[in-house]
């Protein structure tokens, strides 16, 4: 029963992905008019060297990639295919403003950095949220309860990169602990090598981004595991244990465990909203991650650039929706005996 | 004369609402003789569980002991230990079967995991114990250990009920508590968990306290009976001295109102009323709104507690004279 | 709906209508919780209202020295182009306030139409339809689409507007509540009186306002705060990726300049702190007032109110620890 259900989401979510993926092909194609001088009357007003020099090169790319048919004659239907054979292979052409380098490139040194912050803060934030979420379900209705929950919330309301921003002037330019930004320093380490100086660079120059990260994920892990637990310690069963003399830390452990458990299919859902999260901080922080690179293809109006991260963006929140999914497969077998009701 | 099991010496236990302090044991004291079976009658929010759930020391916010004591096995003063010394008597020395046992097991766990979840917490490994439960199992009637490895909801109502059983006794307890022990089964079943408690109660020399709202089944069980009402106990005694002679109203009304052979031409009596609720405490006597036979007095002025036996006592200022007003009230 | 007899007509008379929306909010004042989200809200709101009247200069105004910390004549300083921070605070207000209640109204609203039809036409080819259009925004992120929309209309210099924000935000922030309610519907469905309402004939329009709703008015209400967290969420995020219109003054709008006058590598922490702080407040009240009907909602999750429980406590004259001791429960 497992394999039919595997494949049955999976097929779902394929189709989920491509409707993302068209999204990003039948947009550009829904802008009327003389579009493609706007475009490049709209970059050429910008720096003229950066993309001056291959105009011609230039308006072929994005006559291809845009589709702006009164350029560019062949039907719908092939572009479409065209669109999809080349997304594929992930080619989506030269970044316009980091020409001539392909966006593949770009999206392949880009995203380990963006996951190297991102999973570490989902990772972090999980641990520390699911402890702190447990530790106010114990004291609920007390100041420590509302003190943790109000705290938490209130970092997650706080639009993210205003915290990253804060957390930037005081802690790097006022205090100098930690350096403003970059992902390594790029004054002793010209580019990455496998040393242990520049992991521990690497390492020094995230501790921000992903501070800002942790304290923005924090409050759904704590909410989520403080309303798991608090039903499941008033149940009957955990009266019962508590009347046999089980002690109320041990019943505290059973309940964290019970509770524990739906949020593990959470976890891949957070990564993927992380990975937005990391697209808001990362231009702050100087990260050169997707999110860095997404910000970059915005301002500049670099479409190819723009559509490759995009691409990525839909294919990682597709995948940990799929994951958890599987995940959740995972847990849920536990009730699928069969169900006989007690005479 | 048998010894003392349970001490319960003016006990007052209340809850804290919105409307202040709400008593619901009033100055309730009884003891409960060792060996034998007590049953706790009374209707629902006489607040017959909650003195059961006292003697565990299990009160929780909003509930709170005003005061009193309670003395268990001679030696423990309940109401005055620490949680972890609580903690270790709680199945050890005294135990409980709770109300509705059917949602106290854990329903994502299997039967042997419940039962090792309660070793666990005493040190004592499942695997290495497994003696014990068997033998447990036995005791209640479940030969087939196959019961072992199921999840409650796989198990019918009764033998749900004999696995709680077997657990609340798996530490050997002497002080067995059960809380409406045979509510919810059908009629059979009950015949056959009431037969297993008194053949319990007989090889294990417990000492067994009973609540249930069914009088007629406590007395078929009991030794002693204690009657309660509005948070107060207002009669107890041997249960052939309910029976024949009953020293409180309530009692004989509750007792009359029992279908018997004997009484099936009469109309059956009806107690007027309902139970106010303990907010509006009545001033005198606690049953004296719906007594038949209350006078003034007795509305005015709560009644004495008469003690005729080391376990025996009521509370009635107009006996015998309301014996006398029994013909004239349901003739 | 109770049916009084007028004279000799039959006048139907709404009492439920007000019932259980009444009861609702009634709950809702009750919770501590609740009411400090309520009070914080309207302070911002009538902060935001004296800037209608009232501002100490002209925040459009570049005529003061630049890059100024607070000072009694600037209560926030200025930026970077002259403005007087404060001054922008008070009028910001409003399209931030406005674009994220008008998202939580319209999104909630589409929740509703698509979550409802969903459910009470489960299983046919509508639901199906219906279900895939609210997985596809569900997994999708909402923000995602924006900014790319955003991208493509800023090469003909088009930028977002309050309504095209708005628009595009509502449009984007209802597939949550669309899913759960399906779910609600469901199981509303399965109790008999839906049924039997249904056998007789009642209309789907009748069965939705006058039972579906008013029983799942408690999600309804709180997904309503959540939506607008995500309008407001949503509008920051649109501005500070340049992609809101730059005409107007809003807290948007000074986090954007305040991000690209690098404020916070500059020490010009009153430029946007104020602006981000104000923001914060908006949704963290609505975060607060959510997690009231949260525990109207579920009774369960509800908390007694421990200092009430230990005032009345000495009152009794008992003392602390005994109730600290006995807490876990």
């Amino acid at each position: 029963m497992r394999k039919d259900y595997l494949i049955k989401r999976g097929i779902y979510y394929i189709i989920v992905w491509f409707v993302g993926i068209t999204i990003d092909f039948i947009l550009p194609r829904l802008i009327p008019g003389n579009v493609l001088g706007s475009i490049i009357l709209g970059r050429i007003g910008g720096n003229l060297s950066a993309y001056g020099q291959n105009v011609q090169q230039e308006i072929e790319i994005l006559v291809q990639q845009l589709g702006l048919s009164q350029y560019y004659h062949t039907p719908l239907y092939i572009q479409y295919f065209d669109y999809l054979k080349e997304i594929i292979r992930l080619n989506f052409g030269p970044s316009l403003t980091e020409f001539p380098v392909a966006v593949g490139t770009i999206i392949a040194e880009a995203a380990p950095w963006t996951f190297g912050i991102v999973i570490p803060a989902v990772v972090a934030s999980f641990f520390i949220g699911n402890l702190l979420g447990r530790f106010a379900a114990l004291a609920r209705g007390t100041i420590k309860d509302y003190a943790i929950l109000g705290l938490t919330m209130f970092l997650y309301t706080f639009p993210v990169f205003v915290t990253g921003e804060i957390l930037i002037e005081f802690l790097a330019v006022d205090l100098h602990i930690f350096p403003t930004g970059g992902q390594y320093n790029t004054f002793v380490f010209l580019k990455p090598t496998l040393s242990l100086p520049f992991v521990w660079s690497v390492i020094y120059h995230a501790i921000l981004p992903v501070s800002t990260l942790i304290l923005f994920s924090l409050a759904g892990w704590i909410i989520g595991m403080r309303n798991n637990m608090i039903p499941i310690l008033q149940e009957d069963y955990m009266n019962y244990y508590r009347l046999m003399g089980v002690s109320e830390r041990e019943i505290s452990n059973k309940a964290y465990r019970l509770a524990l458990l739906p949020n593990f299919t959470s976890f891949s859902i957070a990564l993927g909203y992380s990975v937005l999260g990391a697209v808001a901080i990362e231009y702050l922080f100087n990260y050169a991650g997707l999110g860095y690179y997404f910000n970059q293809a915005i301002t500049g109006l670099d479409y190819p650039l723009l559509n490759g991260i995009f691409f990525m963006l839909v294919t990682a929140m597709v995948l940990s929706n799929f994951v958890a999914d599987i995940v959740y497969g995972i847990i849920d077998p536990r009730t699928s005996h069969e169900e006989t009701e007690g005479v | 004369m048998a010894d003392v099991a349970i001490s319960v010496k003016n006990l007052n236990v209340g809850y804290i609402s919105d409307f202040g302090l709400l008593r619901v044991l009033r100055n309730v004291s009884i003891d409960i003789p060792e060996g034998k079976i007590t049953g706790i009658a009374g209707e629902s929010g006489s607040g017959k569980s909650t003195l059961a759930t006292s003697i565990m020391g299990f009160i929780n916010p909003p509930m709170l002991v005003e005061s009193g004591s309670i003395i268990v096995d001679d030696k423990y003063e309940i109401l005055s230990m620490p949680k972890d010394e609580l903690n270790k008597i709680r199945g050890k020395v005294i135990s409980y079967v709770p109300q509705a046992a059917q949602n106290s097991l854990n329903p994502i766990r299997k039967v042997k995991e419940t039962f090792a979840d309660i070793l666990k917490s005493r040190g004592m490994d499942y695997y290495a114990n497994t003696d014990i439960v068997y033998k447990a199992l036995e005791d209640v009637g479940l030969t087939d250990r196959q019961v072992l490895d199921m999840y409650p909801f796989q198990l019918s109502g009764g033998m749900k009920q004999r696995v709680v059983i077997a657990i609340s006794l798996i530490l050997n307890p002497k002080i067995l508590i059960m809380d409406e022990p045979t509510t919810g089964l059908d009629v059979i079943v009950q015949y056959e968990i009431l037969k297993l408690i008194k053949k319990l109660q007989k090889e294990k020399n417990l000492t067994l306290v009973i609540i249930s709202h069914d009088i007629a089944m406590l007395f078929q069980i009991s030794d002693y009976i204690a009657v309660m009402y509005g948070g107060q106990i207002v009669e107890y005694g041997k249960y052939i001295t309910l029976l024949k002679e009953s020293y409180h109203p309530y009692t004989y009304l509750l007792l009359s109102s029992v279908p018997t052979v004997s009484s099936r031409r009469k109309k059956l009596p009806r107690i007027p009323g309902d139970f106010e609720g303990f907010i509006r405490y009545p001033k005198g006597c606690v049953f004296s709104a719906r007594c038949p036979f209350a006078t003034i007095t007795c509305k005015e002025n709560p009644p004495e507690t008469i003690v005729y036996d080391k376990f025996g006592f009521y509370k009635c200022s107009r006996y015998p004279q309301w014996r006398n007003e029994v013909s004239k009230a349901y003739e | 709906m109770a049916q009084r007899k007028l004279g000799i007509f039959n006048v139907n008379i709404r009492i439920d209508k007000y019932g259980p929306f009444y009861n609702l909010l009634q709950g809702i004042w009750e919770q501590k919780v609740a009411r400090v989200g309520l009070y914080i809200l309207l302070a911002i709101i009538i902060f935001s209202l004296i800037g209608v009247f009232y501002t100490p200069y002209n925040p459009a105004s570049t005529q003061f020295p630049r890059d100024l910390p607070p000072s009694p004549q600037h209560l926030l300083g200025t930026d970077d182009y002259g403005h007087d921070i404060f001054s922008q605070l008070l009028v910001g207000g409003f399209p931030v306030i406005g674009v994220g209640l008008l998202t939580g109204l319209i999104g909630t609203l589409i929740a509703i139409l698509v979550g409802v039809t969903a459910g009470l036409y489960a299983d046919t080819l509508i639901d199906r339809i219906l279900s895939g259009i609210t997985q596809i925004f569900l997994i999708i992120p909402g923000i995602l689409i924006i900014e790319l929309i955003g991208a493509y209309l800023g090469a003909v210099q088009i930028k977002l507007g309050y309504l095209t924000i708005l628009l595009a935000l509502s449009t984007t922030g209802w597939a949550w509540g669309a899913r759960v309610l399906r779910s609600l519907v469901l199981s509303l469905r399965r109790r008999e009186y839906i049924l039997s309402s249904e056998l007789v004939g009642e209309s789907k329009f009748s069965i939705i306002f006058r039972q579906i709703i008013p029983n799942n008015l408690p999600f309804i209400a709180s997904n309503f705060f959540f939506t607008a967290i995500y309008g407001i969420t949503g509008f920051t995020f649109i501005y500070y990726f340049g992609l809101g219109s730059l005409t107007q003054i809003n807290w948007g709008t000074m986090l954007y300049w305040s991000l690209g006058g690098e404020a916070y590598l500059r020490g010009l922490w009153w430029w946007y702190i104020p602006p981000g702080l104000m923001i914060g407040l908006v949704a963290f009240s609505f975060a607060l007032i959510n997690i009231g009907i949260d525990r109207v909602a579920n009774p369960r999750l509800r908390v007694w109110d421990v200092k009430k429980y230990k005032k009345q406590l000495e009152k009794i004259g008992k003392k602390e620890e005994e109730a600290e001791v006995k807490w876990q429960m």
